[in-house]
């Protein structure tokens, strides 16, 4: 029984012999970066391995470490600072060393990473995204929002540290237009695990804020792939597609798209592009006005011009016009007075004809007509009075004819 | 009847109307001489009336 017993120590040198015997090369090893810290110069990592598919079940863990002289030489290969590239979340292919140490137990040294395959990963989680976002039509409704016909307010999610947003405000402060712009800066981290928590923040911050802003602008300068990554967070492109406000981004580089670029109302390729852009947009709504201010001033001219025409015609016509007026009014006024004489002539010529033709017919009925119609008038002389019942023989009476009148004595009665 | 504030328009209608009773001679001879002398009071009347107007429109149009 005793001579079954290991003493801790020689557990650990007999295990120490097994792994020395069995890994006695370096192997690649595939994992995920599950925590990540540097300390004196010596990076911690935990390494895991989760289970297929969507599960984040972890089926393996184990501790790696990076020395001081690898992360020299790491750094030197990577063209960067590897701990950019540590990122919680990331795969990594890793040459490692498996090291068992008596007292601090396993670790798995790592010696080299092949960076191709994380990028590889990368790329290929990032075409998946790309997918979804076409499938969940993401990328649609921020371009559909209008652009503001002046941009003055805006909104910037980048970070002053950063040389992409200095350029920036620089080409727009310095513009030779002169056109004021009020910027306001949200924060955020430009790179690793931070972007997505602090890019969800600040654009939930805008639509808290006073400010009605214009547009967003989403700035960050050139970097390499691994560095921009976090702009291809699913959760920035779904809070980009559904924000209300036009959102701008110039991430990168001119080669460089990210998923956010893609979901953005407007994707430019740098921040200093973006500058432009505004500037151009504003100039092009000066222009715009400039325009319509030259065809007001032209249209207004026309008017004036045809407006003096009409007058001068209407000053012809008045010069002309009343005269005639005047000249048919005199001609019938002339016409008038020749006419109305004649008129009141011949009315009382009518008169004398109507009279006279009465004064034949009375003429028909008086004493001398019946004269010579072979009557005779006799009376009583003296006095011519007429006959009547004390006529006596031997009176004197005088008789008219048609003519003349002779004296006769009465006989007989 | 005839005072001088009559316009013009109304002095030629009652004219041109003295003028139609004479010629369909639905004027009382009564009424002749009278109506006569109305006629040739506003025949003056739309003369002189004429006459300023013509007068002022040359004004008018001579010095704009």
């Amino acid at each position: 029984m005793e001579s079954n017993i290991f003493s801790l120590y020689d557990l650990g040198t007999l295990i120490k012999r097994v792994f020395s015997l069995n890994f006695q090369d370096k192997i690649w090893v595939k994992a995920e970066i599950a925590g990540c810290k540097v300390v004196r110069g010596i990076a911690y990592l935990e390494l895991i391995e989760k289970e297929e598919g969507q599960s984040d079940k972890i089926i393996a863990q184990q501790s790696a470490v990076i020395w001081q002289g690898t992360l020299h030489k790491l750094n030197e290969k990577l063209s960067e600072p590897i701990t950019g590239f540590l990122e919680i979340g990331r795969e990594i292919l890793v040459l490692v060393q498996i090291d068992f140490n008596v007292r601090y137990g396993l670790k798995l040294v790592i010696d080299d990473i092949d960076p191709a395959y994380t990028l590889g990963k990368l790329f290929q989680q990032r075409q998946e995204l790309e997918k979804l976002i076409f499938t969940e039509k993401l990328h649609e409704p921020n371009k559909l929002i209008p652009l503001a016909p002046v941009i003055q307010r805006i909104a910037v999610l980048s970070n002053d540290q950063a040389a992409g947003y200095q350029d920036f405000v620089h080409q727009l402060n310095e513009n030779t237009l002169n056109y004021a712009f009020s910027l306001t800066l949200f924060p955020i981290s430009l790179q690793g695990t931070l972007v997505e928590e602090t890019v969800l923040i600040q654009l939930a911050e805008i639509l808290k804020a006073d400010t009605a802003f214009d547009v967003v602008l989403i700035l960050r300068g050139g970097g390499s792939k691994l560095d921009l990554a976090g702009f291809d967070s699913i959760k920035i492109c779904r809070a980009i597609s559904s924000f209300p406000i036009k959102i701008i981004t110039g991430i990168g580089h001119e080669v460089d798209e990210t998923l956010s670029d893609i979901v953005a109302g407007i994707s430019l390729k740098t921040p200093t592009a973006v500058a432009e852009y505004l500037l151009y947009h504003n100039q092009n709504f000066e222009a715009s006005i400039q325009k319509m201010v030259l065809k007001i001033n032209e249209k207004t001219r026309y008017k004036v011009q045809q407006s003096k025409l009409k007058l001068l015609r209407c000053q012809h016509e008045l010069s002309l016009r009343p005269m005639r007026v005047i000249d048919r009014t005199n001609t019938k006024l002339q016409n008038i007075k020749q006419y109305l004489p004649n008129l009141i002539i011949n009315r009382l010529k009518k008169e004398e004809v109507k009279l006279s033709f009465l004064q034949r017919l009375i003429g028909l009925v008086t004493i001398s007509n019946t004269l010579k119609r072979g009557f005779s008038i006799t009376q009583l002389l003296p006095g011519n009075k007429p006959l009547n019942e004390s006529i006596m023989p031997n009176m004197e009476v005088e008789t008219i004819w048609e003519k003349g009148s002779f004296r006769s004595i009465i006989i007989d009665k | 009847m005839d005072n001088d504030n009559i316009s013009y328009e109304k002095a030629y209608s009652e004219l041109e109307a003295i003028i139609n009773q004479l010629e369909s001679d639905a004027l009382s001879i009564e009424l002749l001489a009278e109506k006569v002398s109305r006629a040739a009071y506003l025949l003056e009347l739309c003369t002189q009336k004429m006459r300023s107007i013509e007068a002022d429109i040359q004004q008018i149009i001579g010095t704009s």
